[in-house]
């Protein structure tokens, strides 16, 4: 194994007893590493599949997929033709991204209760 | 509620979700180097950041580090932020000419006096009153005076602007300086490459936008997240280097092996900036994984500092014996490494060398 894809594992593992330690894990950003031919490959490797997959559709699609070592996400930004814009692997139980927004969960309310008027004076004015 | 001029209410404007801007400054985090832990901080700042006015003057130059910039015609990161400003002059990209432009960048430089980014590209030429590049019949170290005026800050774009590049170079016919020769009383940030990597021209301008500061600045004026390192530092064929694994030709086995092409003349050693990780064209590639040396281009005098092709100084014995220091001596080898290359290329530039085709067939 290349000593650059070997370093990143052991980071990864690091990563992994501060989560389970202490519930806080992090990143290693992959577009800003100086990766050799192959690196790539052996880390995709050594890190697996995982049983969950997520993806996000928001400036192009978004892949979140677990490996097959729990905890550990290989997370993937795409734009709108997509090209890579960002690619990181994350120790975390669930990155943060996936959580719905505070200020969306507000709208969403307003926007259902919105709604739920509007069909009650249609409701009206036909009964 | 931020306000609707804000970078937020217009990317949400635009019809991106709460989600694609989490994505968006998470991206951004990245390209800054801030830890993933600033993304929440990125965002609540980018939310309320209001919408810069621009003033984009272009001197003696080629307008590539405008087509650095436009030429991702993509939705991507930098192209967000490019429409997130209010680019209120640029003779290249703007609609208006002759004298509504003009009107314009006085109209700009009076709305928004203390507060507006100047972003310069090309050096500005001294000699003979300034005669060699002139805008609607102003000299551009006029039309720079006084746009610097009210300017909150001035960003020079290219190697040009910066260190007054190829205009500069010898015989430097026209006088060319660059803007910081000429302002000096107001911040500069140097943001040089001929032409510098989109997305750094961007990053800069996300950082002023995220923190209302400029960055941290090296000793030659420029960003440390993006010029913090050297190429050779960040080079995927560095390892090759530090096995004394070298190509000496373009196409002799070394070089098949993407062996290290410091001895082809690489200047990675010497030259800081980002090519090495954050790449060209979508993160394709950068000059050194094409299989040829980096030029050097975004150092000052880069165009004098001998022969493209010619090696910084002798590699197999000096740097063995220079590693061999480094590792004993920690950083301060690096260091002296660094001022050793430095040592070489001032030479070269005082003897002026030019390339021969003995350099290419070496």
């Amino acid at each position: 194994m290349s000593t650059n894809a070997a370093a990143l594992l052991h980071e990864i593992a690091a990563l992994l007893d501060s989560l389970a330690r202490t519930g806080e894990g992090g990143s290693v950003q992959l577009n800003g590493l100086p990766l050799l031919p192959g690196d790539y490959e052996v880390l995709q490797e050594e890190l697996g599949e995982g049983e969950l997959s997520a993806e996000l559709e928001a400036l192009g699609r978004t892949q979140l997929r677990e490996t097959a070592l729990h905890g550990v996400w290989w997370v993937t930004h795409r734009n709108s033709v997509h090209e890579i814009v960002a690619e990181s692997i994350e120790v975390t139980r669930c990155p943060a991204i996936l959580q719905t927004p505070a200020e969306d969960v507000t709208e969403s309310a307003r926007l259902l209760r919105e709604r739920l008027q509007a069909t009650s004076k249609t409701g009206d004015r036909n009964g | 509620m931020a306000d609707e001029n804000s970078l937020g209410a217009i990317l949400r404007a635009q019809g991106v979700s709460r989600r694609g801007f989490l994505k968006f400054c998470g991206a951004m985090a990245a390209l800054m180097a801030l830890p993933p832990s600033m993304v929440p901080v990125i965002a609540a700042a980018l939310d309320k950041a209001p919408r810069p006015s621009v003033i984009w003057l272009s001197f003696q130059e080629c307008t590539g580090c405008t087509e650095s910039l436009t030429r991702s015609h993509t939705p991507t990161l930098e192209a967000l932020i490019f429409d997130a400003i209010s680019l209120d002059y640029h003779h290249t990209l703007q609609a208006a000419s002759g004298e509504a432009a003009e009107a314009a960048r006085a109209k700009a430089m009076k709305d928004f006096f203390g507060k507006y980014l100047l972003v310069v590209d090309g050096s500005i030429p001294l000699k003979d009153g300034g005669v060699y590049s002139t805008i609607a019949g102003m000299s551009n170290l006029d039309m720079l005076q006084e746009a610097a005026k009210g300017a909150a800050a001035i960003v020079a774009v290219g190697t040009c602007a910066a260190f007054g590049g190829i205009p500069h170079a010898n015989p430097n016919p026209t006088g060319a300086v660059a803007v910081s020769d000429i302002i000096k009383d107001k911040p500069i940030i140097n943001v040089p490459g001929c032409p510098p990597i989109p997305v750094v021209i961007t990053g800069v301008l996300a950082h002023y936008l995220t923190f209302g500061a400029l960055p941290e600045l090296d000793g030659l004026g420029r960003p440390k997240m993006f010029y913090g390192e050297s190429i050779h530092d960040r080079c995927y064929r560095r390892p090759f280097y530090d096995q004394g694994k070298f190509a000496k030709t373009f196409d002799d086995e070394g070089a098949r092996n993407g062996w290290c092409l410091f001895e082809l003349g690489c200047k990675g050693p010497t030259t800081f900036n980002a090519c090495a990780t954050t790449k060209w064209n979508q993160g394709t590639s950068f000059p050194i994984e094409s299989g040829h040396g980096c030029l050097g281009c975004s150092e000052p005098n880069f165009w004098d500092a001998g022969s493209f092709y010619k090696a910084l100084s002798v590699p197999i014995t000096p740097v063995g014996k220079a590693a061999a220091i480094a590792a004993a001596a920690g950083i301060a080898g690096g260091a002296a490494i660094a001022i050793h290359n430095r040592h070489v290329k001032a030479a070269a530039k005082t003897g002026h060398q030019t390339v021969t085709a003995n350099d290419l067939e070496k």
